[in-house]
């Protein structure tokens, strides 16, 4: 086991499935000569030259349709477009081309791709270079999402995207790129779609993906001292969900709480409560309670930024409140 | 000014209270600190008085429904003085021209009739009370806003009287409530939380019986009759006071040995009992005690003692003598540790000596909290009163 950060970690899922297979590459904005705005293709390009690194022009919907042309013709391309907000202008090539390509040619084409996409708060980009999409990527069918939170879960959730035969939007939360943790030496894989219990608990179930999960956990430690035992779950996929995992945690405590980044009205936490509800609802001892981001754009202003995102002290208010 | 009736606190524990009966008419002229209302409690019927001089301009909870306490249940306006627009009767607001004091009327009018309220509850909660047949209109919630909880069902433990039997056609199915509901509550706690243990003494009473003759014939110009009964609390309260641990209050895990001796005595109603409270009986005279108790007992057969006449009993004495009951074992009337009940005199056949003789016999029948009284304790008691009934004038000694 070595110890590393997130971004190291992604660094060495992508070299080593470039050395696995040569049918993997990476394209996008600065990837190449620069290695990356946040340092993931780092030494890529000296390693596997300008054929299988590819640096792009400004143009996400370029990036994206290139991707799709790619792996229906037999490639395993790894996009990266520099912030999630962006996907906005590769969203006919995904969600129109990429996702739909297998079903309407009968079975007969895969679209082998990842696109990574950094999103969240907490480094003062403001408006356009902060938000969490990832509801927009949920609500497609033929898309996968994955969303790691820790060096372990990223490496392992990077490397089964790449060997994916449908394309998945892998989302780097940005705030959680230096946190480290220990990643196994040999070769592992996390399978797309289960869910993870990050803290076993009896009393409250938190739902969490990204940096969301690290706060939920410090929130945990906090209402453990209150008495309160909190489940933290890290779906780490939110399409396909885990919902056996998430429905077993909450039957066995019967309250959740949903915390997320992303604005409240129609992100991921209304789906998560909609099918535990319709699924655990007799289980039930409290309201399902989701602590979101604010409906707003995202402040530039660092300190006006921290709030409108869920803090461990909201987190520990509101859970508090359910008992 | 206008001035606003509200419901009064008549004890610590009233949370509401019911309107028994308006003693003003609207437009009546009433005087502060004139009778202005009638209001029952679970415990008792007290009057109130008007709070301010003037007329009262405005009832608004009529006679017969139950409030909360520091509600405004009426509006007494000064002479001459006009109703504020806001406490208008209605008629008067409904021909008001202008839109906004309309709506402001509605407003409130929607918020006044008291909604039956719908029964807030977890879905778990409601699945456990379903599983268990629980009613979940019994059950407290104590989660967020009073939501009842999985908790709250799992805690709750329905009354050993199980489901209700099905009524037929001639039986007579009545709720528990006010005085009724109370008086369940208080009795069963008493009984399933003390341990409670009865000795009997057989006293003879002659000798008390001859002193109440002779006391009445003294008294007789004053206009003053004493009972037995009157007799019995004075001695009571005598021995009470020189055996202090039997006039105590025990709450949780305290016991309280009361310096003054307040004789509760059981009065029964048509439809329940109360227990009036003669306070610092010890140290009345005889005649005092007997007219208080003569009071207390009228007041309470018309259902008008008031709150502090029913609190603050270190004692209680209960008697059923008068409906041929020789002996009984009371109920501790908590947080009190003792009782005593007194049965009927009878003359019976007595050995005195060698000789068989016919003497006026009463039991005695002493409940005592055997977790705070031991049986040697409660017995000295007894055996002090059995000598005071049989030599009352060793009531010296004391």
């Amino acid at each position: 086991m070595a110890q590393m950060k997130l971004v190291e970690a992604l660094n060495s899922a992508l070299r080593e499935e470039m050395e696995r297979d040569e049918r993997v590459f990476v394209l996008g904005e600065d990837v190449g000569l620069y290695g990356g705005i946040f340092g993931v293709t780092q030494g890529l390009y000296k390693q596997f030259g300008p054929e299988r690194v590819i640096d792009t022009p400004i143009s996400e919907a370029a990036i994206a349709g290139a991707a799709v042309g790619a792996a229906v013709t037999g490639m395993r391309p790894v996009a990266e477009i520099m912030f999630i907000d962006f996907i906005t202008i590769a969203m006919d090539q995904l969600v129109n081309q990429a996702a739909k390509m297998c079903y309407m040619f009968g079975g007969n084409v895969s679209v082998p791709m990842v696109i990574r996409v950094p999103a969240g708060t907490g480094r003062s980009a403001a408006a356009q270079h902060s938000q969490s999409l990832e509801a927009w990527l949920m609500h497609i069918p033929g898309l996968k999402v994955v969303c790691p939170s820790t060096p372990y879960d990223a490496k392992g959730l990077l490397k089964s995207a790449i060997r994916d035969d449908n394309p998945v939007v892998f989302i780097e939360n940005k705030i959680t790129y230096n946190l480290s943790g220990e990643v196994p030496d040999e070769d592992y894989t996390i399978p797309i779609g289960k869910a993870d219990i990050k803290r076993e608990g009896q009393d409250v179930t938190l739902l969490a993906t990204g940096n969301m999960v690290h706060y939920s956990l410090k929130a945990a430690d906090e209402l453990q001292q209150e008495g309160i035992s909190c489940e933290v779950i890290d779906p780490r996929t939110l399409r396909p969900i885990d919902y056996e995992t998430i429905i077993n945690s909450v039957v066995k405590t019967s309250r959740l709480a949903i915390v997320q980044e992303a604005c409240r009205t129609a992100g991921p936490g209304c789906e998560f409560a909609a099918t535990v509800q319709e699924r655990a609802f007799d289980y039930l001892d409290a309201p399902i309670i989701q602590i979101a981001g604010m409906d707003v754009p995202i402040p530039f202003n660092p300190k006006l930024e921290k709030t409108v995102v869920p803090s461990v002290e909201q987190i520990v208010r509101e859970v508090k409140a359910l008992f | 000014m206008a001035t606003e009736v509200v419901m009064p606190k008549l004890g610590l524990t009233m949370t509401e209270g019911t309107i028994n009966k308006w003693l003003k008419q609207v437009g009546e002229e009433v005087k502060k600190g004139e009778p202005l209302l009638e209001v029952s409690t679970d415990k008792v019927v007290t009057e109130v008085e008007a709070p301010a001089p003037g007329v009262l301009a405005k009832i608004i909870v009529p006679e017969g429904e139950t409030v909360e306490v520091a509600k405004v249940i009426g509006i007494i306006t000064a002479l001459g003085e006009e109703l504020p627009d806001i406490l208008a009767p209605e008629t008067e607001t409904k021909s008001e021209p202008k839109a906004p004091k309309i709506q402001e009327f509605e407003r409130t009018m929607i918020q006044a009739p008291p909604a039956k309220e719908r029964i807030k509850a977890s879905p778990k909660a409601k699945k456990l009370a379903r599983e268990k047949g629980l009613d979940l209109s019994q059950i407290k919630g104590t989660g967020p806003g009073g939501r009842i909880v999985a908790r709250d069902v799992e805690n709750f433990t329905p009354p050993a009287t199980g489901p209700l039997p099905p009524v037929t056609a001639g039986d007579e199915s009545v709720e528990l409530q006010g005085m009724r509901k109370v008086i369940a509550e208080r009795m069963s706690k008493s009984f399933s939380e003390k341990p409670h243990v009865t000795l009997n003494s057989r006293v003879d009473v002659s000798a008390l019986q001859k002193l109440r003759n002779k006391i009445n014939e003294h008294l007789e110009s004053k206009g003053i009759k004493v009972t037995f009964n009157d007799l019995l609390l004075k001695v009571t309260a005598a021995a009470l006071a020189h055996h202090r641990d039997l006039n105590a209050i025990v709450e949780g895990n305290r016991l309280v040995k009361r310096g003054a001796v307040n004789l509760g005595l059981a009065v029964a109603l048509d439809d329940g009992l109360v227990v009036p409270v003669i306070k610092n009986a010890d140290r009345l005279p005889l005649a005092d005690i007997a007219s208080l108790t003569k009071e207390l007992i009228e007041k309470a057969r018309a259902g008008r003692l008031k709150p502090d006449e029913l609190q603050g009993g270190t004692f209680t004495l209960t008697n059923l003598g008068m409906y041929g009951i020789e002996n009984f074992t009371p109920i501790i009337n908590p947080p009190e540790v003792a009782i005593l009940g007194v049965g009927q005199i009878l003359k019976v056949p007595v050995v005195e000596g060698e000789e068989i003789a016919i003497k006026p016999m009463m039991y005695l029948s002493l409940s005592f909290d055997h977790r705070v009284i031991d049986g040697a304790q409660a017995a000295v008691f007894l055996k002090t009163l059995k000598e005071l009934i049989e030599e009352p004038r060793l009531i010296w000694l004391l």
